[in-house]
């Protein structure tokens, strides 16, 4: 579940972060749990991974400074005063929530997890504390998952419009 | 409060003075208003009341008690592959007329043989008989047009993976190209990709032989259909004994029942990694039915405490109210860490199925050419089910996952709970009747109530009313439910279906032999009931004790997608409250129909009531109003699924 790397310069640190996103995604792409995965160039301290899973393609960019793992506009038209933007917040803050199992719980300790709508798009963002990189990107993309089984579950129409899922 | 007696007989005359009724108002109003007034409302009323019963001919008696033929050379073509299908054990054959040759030779052979309104229904019940007995079927049509009613339904039985054995007649060898007389037709093409096997019989004295072609394929790994088609040249080929045919012998020498087993060394590796795993599951589906795998599955899953959920063309392999059941825990399943995918045939691509991106997977399948396809594999282990089962069985030692079968049982009582929220909402809305109050009145009736639980032998069928009836109903024994239309998604094919299942229990065929003769029942939508609504009438004369509950909500199950397109809306709608209760009653079925939530429960009752008495089939025609897909005016709305599970049937 990544690990802490405390004692050591930032610098460090932020190539330990880095390198422990990097081979936790690359071990995805290993075991074929991602279809394609690269590494776009850095812009901006931001490094950018993009992968496809889920018959879709995902970016995450992430930011070693701050520990922050950003899917920015993961699904596309949610309004945040629809039921569906607001079942995602609720959904995506609940999974810090005691009732759910350690295994699949965002520890609040080791991560702070957040949805939120912008400019008509539902975003996530998970921020590893003291350098729990490996950790954040691990729930990240296990939240991923997470969100998409809700949506099949519960906003079956949404995922045949914006994700081609079968209507039948 | 009526009793019972008291209600049914209300019923029964309501049901007298509502045909009259349905028929009065008929010519009153709209177009009927022009048909009174010429005085014809009053001799459609005299014709009502004058007009004779519905009756089934006396021939179905005769031919049910008349002594089977004694066949035996000479022989014709049809007679030889007859004789085939007999001792291959075909238990089924569903068809239209036409084949005429093929079709009697098999039913003299005393293959049960059911004829119905169309080719393509016909193929359907042969497809769902397989699915409820683990058995073959045969299916058959005539030539050209026959033929070609049945692909939808061969496609859709190569999606289930059904050893469905296609056969149809082809005009002559002789005339093939020359378009003399009608219905010319060269088939094979037409099912390539939609089959196992298939095969244009050229030469007479290889019908036996090509016989075994056929029963290789359908008796051995993955079942698919097999398409045989039949010149007349063949079926009628005379044979005036055995020297006149190929490789005529028994088919210890032309096939073998043997079955691909584990390697040790995959065994061992399943087995350490199961081991290692904090929460398994094992993912139980086609193949565990079809080898018999399920006392196998269930030794695995007890030894070493791993949680078991289903998917599938058909369920009940492992039993629901088991305590390691994950069939109705779907919040659980992402969970898992190692997945032992089990005769899993129809394959989801990653993220089909609710399992985590940390989930290993296991694959036991016996075509070793399929393993890794869609899914990326840990481990593959090329075997028959049951004898890869009955190994990790054997080799597995005892383990615990204690917190792990905890946390699926709390997932189980989450979806149980959404299910009762669901229901109690359903119940407020009575201007028509929720989907979820008869998913959850069906479920109450059927396996909560006085009825033994496993008895029932249910099609799950329809679109939109499948979302809430999967939810509520269980399987807990094989093949009590067939998985409705499963991948190929056709609209429609249920009351075909139907035949098929009513007609393995009729006959308690395979895994119903325990069940034989009890009703079943069925559930489809009004868009699907449209396409093979006339077999209500094959049920009828066959005297199979179905019930059949059509959810009516006036339109197809996309009309909810199209709600702002005002244009185009029309395309996906139906006159409203249309009564197929009606319709069934003209084909000889009994009819309720049911407006309020109330109304359910009792209509069920009486239903039933008619299936066990007069084994006569009854529909239940449902009205709910096509709002009730919408989530923000009647939550919950229209619902997705979440796969494997009880709610699963793409996979």
């Amino acid at each position: 579940m990544g690990g802490r790397h405390g004692g050591r310069s930032r610098a460090a640190r932020r190539e330990d972060g880095l390198a422990a996103v990097r081979e936790r995604l690359q071990g995805y792409a290993d075991r074929g749990v991602f279809r394609g995965f690269s590494e776009e160039p850095t812009r901006g301290g931001r490094h950018r991974f993009k992968f496809l899973w889920l018959n879709t393609t995902f970016v995450l960019s992430y930011v070693p400074v701050t520990g922050a793992l950003f899917f920015r506009e993961l699904l596309p038209n949610v309004s945040a005063r629809s039921s569906i933007g607001i079942a995602l917040r609720s959904f995506v803050k609940s999974r810090a929530g005691l009732n759910v199992p350690d295994h699949r719980r965002i520890d609040p300790r080791r991560a702070a997890v957040q949805g939120y709508v912008r400019s008509g798009a539902f975003s996530v963002v998970i921020t590893a504390k003291k350098n729990y990189h490996g950790y954040g990107v691990h729930r990240a993309v296990n939240l991923i998952q997470e969100i998409f089984v809700q949506l099949h579950a519960y906003f079956p129409e949404y995922m045949v419009e914006n994700f081609d899922a079968p209507q039948e | 409060m009526k009793t019972k007696k008291q209600t049914s007989k209300r019923a029964s005359r309501d049901t007298v003075a509502s045909r009259r009724d349905f028929m009065r108002q008929a010519v009153l109003g709209g177009a009927g208003a022009t048909a009174a007034a010429l005085g014809t409302g009053a001799t459609i009323r005299a014709a009502e009341e004058d007009a004779k019963p519905i009756t089934i001919p006396s021939e179905f008696e005769s031919a049910k008690r008349a002594p089977l033929p004694s066949v035996d050379f000479p022989m014709s073509g049809a007679q030889v592959f007859a004789r085939a299908c007999k001792e291959e054990g075909v238990k089924g054959l569903f068809c239209c007329p036409g084949n005429y040759d093929v079709i009697h030779a098999i039913a003299n052979t005393g293959i049960p043989t059911y004829s119905g309104r169309h080719e393509g229904s016909l193929c359907h019940a042969a497809d769902a008989f397989c699915r409820a007995t683990g058995e073959i079927a045969a299916t058959s049509g005539t030539e050209g047009p026959g033929f070609t009613d049945m692909i939808c339904a061969i496609s859709a039985a190569n999606s289930a993976r059904s050893p469905v054995l296609v056969l149809a007649s082809n005009k002559t060898i002789f005339s093939e190209d020359t378009e003399q007389g009608i219905q010319d037709q060269y088939q094979q093409p037409l099912t390539e990709g939609i089959k196992k096997y298939g095969k244009r019989l050229i030469t007479p004295s290889r019908t036996w032989e090509y016989a075994g072609y056929a029963f290789r394929q359908l008796r051995s790994g993955v079942p698919k259909p097999v398409h045989i088609d039949f010149p007349a040249e063949i079926a009628r080929a005379r044979f005036d004994d055995p020297t006149e045919l190929e490789f005529f012998y028994d088919n210890t020498k032309y096939r073998t029942d043997a079955k691909p087993h584990p390697d040790p060394k995959a065994v061992d590796q399943a087995v350490q990694m199961l081991r290692d795993a904090e929460r398994p599951i094992i993912v139980s589906s086609n193949g565990v039915f079809y080898s018999k795998a399920w006392d196998a599955l269930k030794r695995l899953a007890e030894r070493a405490q791993i949680p078991v959920v289903e998917s599938g063309a058909m369920k009940g392999q492992f039993p629901a109210d088991h305590e390691l059941s994950a069939d109705a825990a779907p919040m659980a399943l992402m969970s898992a860490d190692v997945v032992l995918l089990v005769g899993q045939y129809c394959m989801p691509t990653l993220g089909e199925f609710a399992f985590g991106p940390d989930a290993r997977y296991i694959r036991i399948d016996p075509d070793a050419e399929d393993i890794g396809r869609n899914l990326p594999i840990d481990l593959g282990i090329v075997s028959d089910e049951r004898a890869a089962l009955e190994a990790l069985a054997d080799a597995m030692p005892r383990q615990r996952h204690d917190a792990w079968v905890r946390e699926v049982a709390v997932a189980r009582q989450a979806f149980d709970a959404e299910n009762e929220d669901y229901y109690q909402t359903g119940l407020g809305y009575t201007e028509a009747v929720h989907p979820a109050v008869i998913a959850k009145e069906l479920a109450d009736f059927l396996q909560n109530g006085n009825i033994p639980q496993d008895r029932t032998t249910i099609l799950q069928g329809g679109y939109g009313i499948a979302r809430y009836t999967r939810r509520y109903l269980r399987s807990f024994r094989p093949g009590q439910i067939v998985n409705g239309a499963y991948q190929y998604g056709a609209i429609g094919p249920d009351v075909g279906y139907t035949v098929g299942v009513a007609a393995a229990v009729q006959n308690g065929i395979g895994a119903q032999a325990d069940f034989k003769g009890h009703p079943i029942v069925a559930v489809t939508g009004d868009a699907g009931f449209g396409y093979t609504a006339m077999e209500l009438e094959t049920l009828s004369k066959y005297r199979l004790p179905a019930v059949l509950i059509v959810y009516n909500n006036n339109a197809w199950g996309t009309w909810s997608g199209q709600v702002n397109n005002t244009v185009g809306l029309p395309v996906h709608l139906f006159q409203e409250n249309l009564r197929y209760d009606k319709l069934g009653e003209a084909l000889g079925a009994y009819g309720e129909y049911v407006t309020q939530p109330s109304e359910m429960r009792p209509a069920l009752e009486r239903a039933y009531q008619v299936a066990l008495e007069e084994s006569r089939p009854s529909i239940i025609n449902v009205q709910a109003k096509k709002e009730f897909w919408l989530r923000d005016q009647y939550p919950p709305g229209f619902l997705g699924k979440v796969e494997p599970g009880v709610m699963s049937y793409y996979h």
